[in-house]
């Protein structure tokens, strides 16, 4: 029996850079390579919806995450039907499965993707799924140089390694096409992502700051512990404190340095 | 055939499936001269120690090459067997259904046994006079009357640690130590004379299942061991019967077989994934279903096979596609996992079911569950047809519990 292939979760720039294939062992399906040596043939992308185009009969839509724009097809293999886009606006935050295309009559390589289902989600639902997919970014990254220093080739060793065969499988593939695999720029990428929100937090908490004469550390958590959780407040009030950016007027009391 | 004629062609099959190695025939003219030996399980031991051809010396061919109209002998490990009663002309009767495999490919079987089967899951089995036919357009076993069956090598049926199979209990038996899968089904309070608590389970294993009567013990959902049971019988149906004397041991997360994502517990005999994963698809095919009152197994044809004279109640059973990210398998999340996405709870969902409104109460779940990230309690194994989940905890992940979750991953990402 055919089983469903999981959409992996993965950032547009994984996706993007989507430059190889492998054929699977039960046929002759071509699933998408990634220069990380993730075998992708159906994703997940949790993003915010940057518009739809129609090209004649071809309707195309973008998402974008934190870090592109991702263009994909609504063709055969899109269940739902066209009248969902008339609910969702641009910019508002959706998650998309999608699937990749590896045409096999092209010389040379190609992709395409194509979306099969679409949702719109809350704001938290597209952060927590885009944080999933560096999570799992992550994850590899720390294997796959684990992979690189131990010698680790075998397709057995490194499903074991990372708990997937499947994953085992598209690594070694990996492996064996480029000699190594280049995982610089993914970890740049994570650091990115938490570099930004780190920059995104200090200026919501300066923000607040500045609005008033004085504010205590509860009255912050009160008005923003729902979104950056208090351990994160007290965080970023230390490095703000540290900068010179504020001042604990009393224990618990910030003011803004003008 | 004589006896040393007999003798003479095992020695020629045997040197025929050891390439005529001279030091092999020996050994086996040695062993097989020993008193109450057994020359088949000689040969396999030793045409394993000296890497032969297994098939050669039982004049079978590999599963592999098997094609629908072959009729002769094979061998074969038993790797799946369920059996379950029918009716048929107002008998009773076995079905059995299960798998043969070695290294070159898998037969799935039917037998018909008379009683119970003669096979075990683990059982090195060889079937003399076997027709294959086919089933979908592939091979397919049907093990008739005039099949002979052979077990070569019997899978312990008591393992290293002392532990049956449910599949090999028998009434009357005492002091046994089971191991399985248990759901609490319910409790009845003042029992007897003693106005004892009763709690009743069902306990599974990759062989089959038993009711389980608990007297004064607490039965929890989960993997047990059970040490010092016995097993009763009532309308000729086996139960478990637990008492004071019985320790019934949860086994803990890790020695429990926890995957750490779906792909691994799909190619695992059995086991539980804790964790999260997206909810795909909820399917709008086969959404009640019939089980018993007694025993809480889904029933066919209105009547439970165990306990025929007990009630059955429909209930709702949804088959949802779950996602992981490593694996995208359909899991099946029962009534009671269900009752929270309702507004009315256990209530409307029956009183829906009644009315014929299961598609509304079904229209109410997804609206609160699909594409929402959960965090999932799912507890499976691998039968003859294949992978069988099901849910058995699902939270949705939202409000306060998605921030944590969030927060949790930035951690781990700085």
């Amino acid at each position: 029996m055919k089983t469903r292939e999981p959409a992996m979760r993965i950032t547009s720039t994984e996706l993007l850079g989507l430059d190889q294939f492998l054929i699977t062992d039960e046929g002759n399906t071509r699933i998408g390579l990634t220069e990380l040596g993730l075998p992708v043939s159906r994703f997940l992308l949790a993003g915010r919806f940057s518009g739809k185009s129609d090209e004649g009969e071809r309707v195309f839509i973008r998402v974008s995450d934190s870090f592109n724009d991702v263009t994909m097809t609504v063709g055969n293999f899109f269940s739902q039907s066209l009248e969902v886009f008339d609910e969702i606006g641009q910019g508002e935050t959706v998650a998309v499965i999608g699937k990749v295309s590896i045409p096999n009559t092209q010389s040379q390589f190609s992709k395409k993707f194509f979306a099969e289902s679409i949702y719109k989600i809350p704001e938290a639902e597209m952060k927590y799924l885009e944080a999933r997919a560096l999570l799992f970014l992550k994850e590899r990254t720390d294997k796959i140089a684990k992979a690189i220093s131990s010698g680790l080739r075998e397709r057995g060793e490194l499903a074991a390694l990372l708990d997937s065969d499947r994953l085992g499988l598209g690594l070694s593939k990996r492996f064996e096409m480029n000699g190594s695999v280049d995982i610089e720029k993914y970890i740049s990428l994570i650091t990115q992502y938490t570099e930004s929100l780190t920059e995104k937090n200090r200026e919501v908490i300066l923000g607040e700051i500045k609005k008033f004469r004085e504010i205590s550390l509860d009255e912050l958590v009160g008005r923003l512990g729902d979104r950056l959780g208090r351990e994160t407040i007290e965080e970023e009030l230390r490095n703000l404190l540290n900068d010179g950016e504020i001042m604990e007027v009393k224990t618990g009391i910030y003011r803004y340095i003008t | 055939m004589s006896g040393n004629n007999f003798v003479e062609e095992l020695i020629r099959r045997f040197s025929e499936a050891v390439q005529d190695n001279a030091q092999a025939v020996e050994e086996f003219r040695a062993e097989i001269g020993k008193k109450g030996s057994s020359p088949q399980r000689a040969a396999v031991d030793l045409i394993r120690k000296y890497s032969g051809d297994i098939n050669r010396f039982f004049q079978s061919v590999p599963i592999g090459q098997i094609s629908e109209g072959y009729r002769g002998n094979i061998l074969g490990t038993v790797t799946s067997i369920r059996c379950s009663e029918y009716e048929k002309d107002g008998i009773k009767r076995v079905r059995c259904i299960g798998s043969l495999e070695d290294r070159t490919g898998r037969l799935p079987f039917t037998e018909f046994p008379e009683g119970s089967s003669r096979l075990s899951r683990g059982d090195l089995v060889l079937l003399e006079n076997a027709y294959v036919g086919s089933y979908n357009g592939k091979p397919y076993l049907t093990i008739s009357s005039r099949t002979g069956i052979n077990v070569i090598e019997r899978a312990a049926a008591v393992d290293q640690r002392g532990e049956l199979r449910l599949k090999d209990l028998h009434p009357g038996m005492y002091d046994v130590n089971v191991k399985g899968n248990l759901r609490f089904i319910e409790k009845v309070e003042n029992v007897g004379k003693n106005k004892e608590i009763l709690y009743k389970g069902l306990l599974r294993d990759e062989t089959g299942s038993i009711s389980v009567q608990s007297w004064g013990v607490e039965l929890k959902d989960g993997m047990v061991e059970i040490e010092g049971a016995s097993v009763k019988q009532f309308n000729d149906r086996l139960y478990l019967h637990i008492g004071n004397g019985t320790k019934v041991r949860y086994i803990s997360q890790t020695e429990m077989g926890k995957f750490r994502n779906l792909e691994l517990l799909l190619d695992s005999p059995r086991g539980e994934y804790e964790g999260e994963a997206l909810i795909l698809k909820v399917l709008e095919r086969n959404i009640t279903v019939d089980v018993c009152t007694t025993c809480q197994r889904v029933v066919r044809d209105g009547k439970c096979t165990s306990h025929p004279e007990s009630p059955v109640e429909r209930i709702l059973r949804l088959s949802i596609i779950l996602d992981d990210g490593y694996a995208a398998p359909l899991a099946y999340a029962y009534q009671r996992v269900l009752e929270k996405f309702v507004d009315g709870g256990k209530e409307r969902i029956v009183e829906g079911i009644k009315n014929g409104n299961e598609k509304e109460i079904l229209e109410l779940i997804k609206e609160k569950i699909v594409m929402k990230p959960a965090l999932l309690s799912i507890s499976g194994f691998k039968g003859a047809n294949g992978n069988y989940l099901e849910i058995r905890e699902m939270d949705i992940l939202e409000g306060k519990r998605l921030d944590d979750a969030y927060e949790n991953i930035l951690g781990v990402l700085k």
